[in-house]
């Protein structure tokens, strides 16, 4: 007992443990512990006394209301000099008070994200640690515990989190282990975190995909949209159930605002027929390419003009956000005339070892009149016996 | 008399034409003893990347080796040095900005020193680089 | 013509004097071209002449050029072979690229590779015809013994020869159907173990690959060489005599004019591997993939047969069980002169003969199908 007493004394924790030992092992855990922080640093009181009235005295907070906790952390995660030794940013309070989970929390909305639910209550990680609620490849899980199926935060829309799991993004983050994949907080801000406005979705999107925002820019659908209202880019590729954008759905996505037989829809068809063409083209070439090394002839130039034309292909897709045909058309021509050119020179290539069998008959001929001419000399032979 | 003149030319004709085979075949041999010069049969562990007087300091040269494209860049303070052509994101081929003595790609801007090294972007990863050798006046990329 | 053939004739009479031209020529003859030996103690002309004017048994005609077929494929592949050497490097990381070298950079690389490999074929496929007609003649009767037990050698080197290729040849498909022959082979008691041990467990790439260089190009060539000495200088000892009731046939050939039609047959089996090699190339194939059984893994043709008998017994029987089999027909295979001594001579037995062989034929073949269907459909 007094061995007991002597150990938790030599902790920081001093005795909070003895009532609450759930909370003493997962903040034992915790990068506050590491760093020597003790309970009485947030929640106040006397830390050696036994007994529950004795403990929780004086300026002791138990933090039970959510809307405490903002206020409490920033107490040092806010004070520049502290946190300088750590080189730990101060600005999280700040940009909170600007999010929406900050700005229902002022209105005393209780269900709305406070610190605690995405970094923990006892056992804070640092969020590079894969275990903590915060890190990267686990925060659209934690998002999800309140824009998930199971809240009703988002109402009776599909929850954004059920929606971005079945995205690219979500595969690309999760299962592909692709470090540049967005999750929550990259589109929508860490602390500040908050829905895009209807013009600056594009913004947000172009952050990374840089091209088509370019593009898009270029185009009639920019100045258009933000007038419609529509958020730009989340019109035609959905917000959080992101799909790799397949050239066959243009169809369907133009159809969405433009009647079928209107000549902005042509634009689209005409677009997809054009890319579509070359995407054909390249993977017939590639098929042609492949057949050729199995003989084998020397392919590695033509794969390298194929990997040359697909480049040319893959900027052509963010072309499409012009709605200018030609710029489409620039970079998917090129692309198919390599193809085409590649194809051409194999055939040419395989062509060649058709030649191959034409010189066999030619071959055949001659072996035949050899064969004979050895003939004439055995009759000869055997007359002369 | 005629008739031992065609009887010889006959005769003759076909040791030519027997002898053919033995030039045939002795032809096939000897060219196939030829050790081929071009290096891309050789094995593909060096890339010939053309003059080595040509490329100025600050300049870049695209070669390619099969399926892969490299650039050959003299740094402005006369290092040679090869990198690989593709971007380390999705493998797009890179342009060399002279002005800037960078790499950029055209998909995703992603940007590259001439070390290799990224400056921004999507890329996360360097690219590969490879040593220059100098030989009769020719740059060699060694792989 | 007459100053030609007369400085030929000086030419030779000069080397003559010096060297014994007869020997030399008869060193090659050893291995069949002539059913007799020379005189190696009268001039080369003289005794050629002397050679040539020996009757020609009337039989000798085209079943009989087997043995010499054997000698003239072996000939081609070891041309083949020694200029595929000159290019080939046996090392586990570039034994592929120096094929791909070959085939693509090398001019008439591809023709050469092609050649080696139809040409093997082709030895084999002759291999085994002659084989089946010592066969079906009762060739291995006193006193034959021997010529039949190399005859049967010839094949078992000959298929070796084939596997050691196959492994050279680095690519996948090769390469695991070699492995899968060798499996057959080494689940074999008693034999297997020698063999495992010898060639060393296929997985470690790296000895194996050494090994089957050096056996492929030196150990398997002079076995086969040796093999072949011992079969013509058999004949040359028993002569081809047939059974009674042939002799008497009237020899209607010489001697020059079956060497011309030897000439014919090799320019027409000569087309025939041009033919095969440019109407169904062997194709590439990817580098060897070691931890990945690709899904249609075939064995070699010829192993068929034994796959077959090995496969028809329950699979509860252990491997070495299975294969017992196996050594028992090998065994057989090999020693079946001494199984066999009833003379050659009766007319009578003939058709009982003839019956019991083609009894076992094809049984033999009715397995190679059936190890090909299990082959095919089991996959």
């Amino acid at each position: 007992m007094i061995v007991l007493v002597l150990f938790f004394s030599l902790i920081p924790a001093g005795q909070c443990g003895l009532c609450h030992p759930e909370e003493r092992v997962q903040f034992a855990e915790s990068i506050h512990a590491q760093e020597m922080i003790s309970c009485t640093d947030c929640h106040d009181g006397d830390p050696s006394a036994i007994s529950p009235e004795q403990a929780h005295r004086g300026k002791f907070r138990s933090l039970k209301r959510r809307t405490e906790i903002p206020k409490m952390c920033a107490r040092c995660h806010s004070d520049p000099r502290m946190m300088r030794v750590y080189n730990l940013p101060t600005d999280q309070l700040a940009l909170y008070r600007t999010s929406q989970h900050g700005t229902q929390i002022d209105r005393g909305d209780t269900r709305a994200a406070v610190c605690t639910d995405c970094h923990g209550t006892h056992k804070i990680l640092r969020s590079t640690d894969p275990e903590s609620p915060s890190y990267i490849r686990n925060i659209p899980e934690t998002c999800g515990r309140c824009h998930g199926e199971s809240e009703s935060v988002e109402g009776s829309r599909p929850s954004s989190y059920t929606a971005y799991m079945q995205g690219v993004h979500a595969e690309e983050l999760l299962k592909k282990n692709n470090p540049n994949a967005p999750e929550c907080s990259r589109c929508h801000g860490i602390h500040g975190a908050a829905p895009a406005g209807v013009g600056d979705v594009s913004k947000i999107c172009g952050n990374c995909h840089s091209a088509a925002l370019r593009a898009f820019r270029e185009g009639p659908h920019a100045a258009a949209m933000t007038e419609a209202g529509l958020p730009e880019c989340v019109a035609c590729h959905d917000n959080h159930a992101t799909a790799a954008s397949d050239i066959q759905d243009i169809q369907e996505i133009c159809s969405e605002c433009h009647a079928t037989d209107s000549a902005e829809f042509e634009v689209g068809e005409k677009m997809r027929v054009l890319i579509t063409g070359a995407e054909e083209q390249l993977a017939k070439a590639h098929q042609m390419v492949m057949q050729a090394s199995s003989v084998p002839l020397y392919v590695e130039d033509y794969l390298a003009r194929l990997e040359e034309a697909r480049t040319h292909l893959m900027e052509a897709e963010p072309a499409i956000h012009t709605i200018s045909l030609p710029e489409v058309e620039r970079s998917a021509a090129i692309a198919r005339s390599l193809g085409e050119e590649v194809e051409a020179e194999i055939e040419g290539e395989l062509s060649e070892l058709s030649l191959r069998k034409i010189g066999l008959i030619v071959f055949w001929f001659y072996i035949l009149l050899t064969i004979w001419i050895l003939f004439q000399y055995r009759q000869r032979s055997l007359r002369k016996q | 008399m005629v008739q031992g003149n065609r009887r010889i030319f006959f005769t003759w004709l076909t040791r030519i034409f027997l002898s053919s085979w033995g030039v045939g075949i002795i032809g096939v041999i000897v060219g196939y003893l030829k050790a081929p010069e071009n290096p891309r049969s050789a094995g593909f562990s060096v890339v010939r990347a053309g003059d080595a007087e040509s490329l100025g300091n600050g300049e870049a040269r695209a070669v390619k080796q099969g399926n892969s494209p490299f650039f050959v860049i003299r740094t402005r303070t006369g290092d040679l040095l090869a990198v690989s052509g593709l971007c380390t994101h999705f493998s797009c081929v890179l342009n060399w900005n002279g002005e800037d003595q960078t790499l950029v790609c055209p998909c995703h801007d992603g940007v590259f020193t001439a070390t290799g090294d990224v400056i921004s972007g999507l890329p996360s990863k360097p690219l590969p680089t490879y040593p220059v050798e100098v030989r009769r006046g020719e740059l060699l990329i060694r792989l | 013509m007459a100053n030609e053939t007369g400085r030929l004739h000086q030419l030779i009479d000069w080397t003559e004097k010096r060297l014994n031209l007869t020997e030399m020529v008869s060193l090659l003859t050893m291995f069949g071209l002539f059913y007799t030996e020379l005189n190696t103690s009268k001039p080369l002309s003289e005794a050629v002449r002397e050679a040539l004017a020996k009757p020609l048994p009337a039989y000798s005609r085209w079943p009989r050029v087997m043995g010499l077929l054997v000698l003239i494929l072996f000939l081609f592949e070891l041309g083949t072979g020694l200029l595929l050497a000159f290019y080939y490097r046996p090392t586990p990381q570039e034994s592929y690229a120096s094929i791909l070298i070959i085939a693509r950079g090398v001019r008439f690389g591809w023709f050469v590779r092609q050649m080696h490999f139809w040409g093997a074929q082709l030895l084999l496929v002759i291999l085994i015809a002659r084989l089946i007609r010592f066969f079906f003649r009762g060739h291995y009767r006193p006193p034959r013994e021997l010529i039949w037990i190399t005859a049967a050698l010839l094949l078992v080197t000959a298929t070796h020869l084939d596997f050691t290729g196959r492994f050279l040849a680095s690519n996948n498909d090769f390469y695991w159907s070699s492995r899968r022959a060798m499996e057959l082979l080494f689940s074999i008691p008693i034999m297997g173990v020698f063999f495992s041990f010898v060639i060393h467990e296929i997985e470690d790439y790296t000895f194996t690959l050494s090994r089957f260089y050096f056996m492929h190009i030196l150990m398997l060539p002079t076995l086969f060489w040796g093999l072949l000495y011992l079969s013509f200088s058999g004949i040359r000892r028993i002569g081809l005599t047939e059974i009674k009731g042939e002799e008497h046939r009237p020899a209607r050939e010489t001697f020059p004019a079956h060497l011309y039609n030897l000439l014919i047959i090799v320019v027409f089996i000569f087309g025939i591997l041009v033919t095969f090699s440019v109407l169904v190339p062997v194709p590439f194939g990817e580098p060897i993939d070691y931890l990945e059984t690709p899904g249609n893994l075939r064995i070699p043709w010829y192993l068929l047969a034994p796959y077959g008998l090995v496969e028809i017994f329950p699979s509860w029987m252990p491997i070495s069980g299975r294969s017992l089999i196996l050594l028992v027909v090998l065994m057989v295979f090999i020693l079946l002169p001494f199984l066999d001594r009833r003379s050659n001579r009766e007319p009578s037995q003939r058709r009982r003969i003839w019956i019991v062989n083609f009894v076992l034929l094809a049984v033999w073949i009715f397995f190679t199908f059936y190890g090909a269907f299990l082959d095919i459909g089991g996959g």
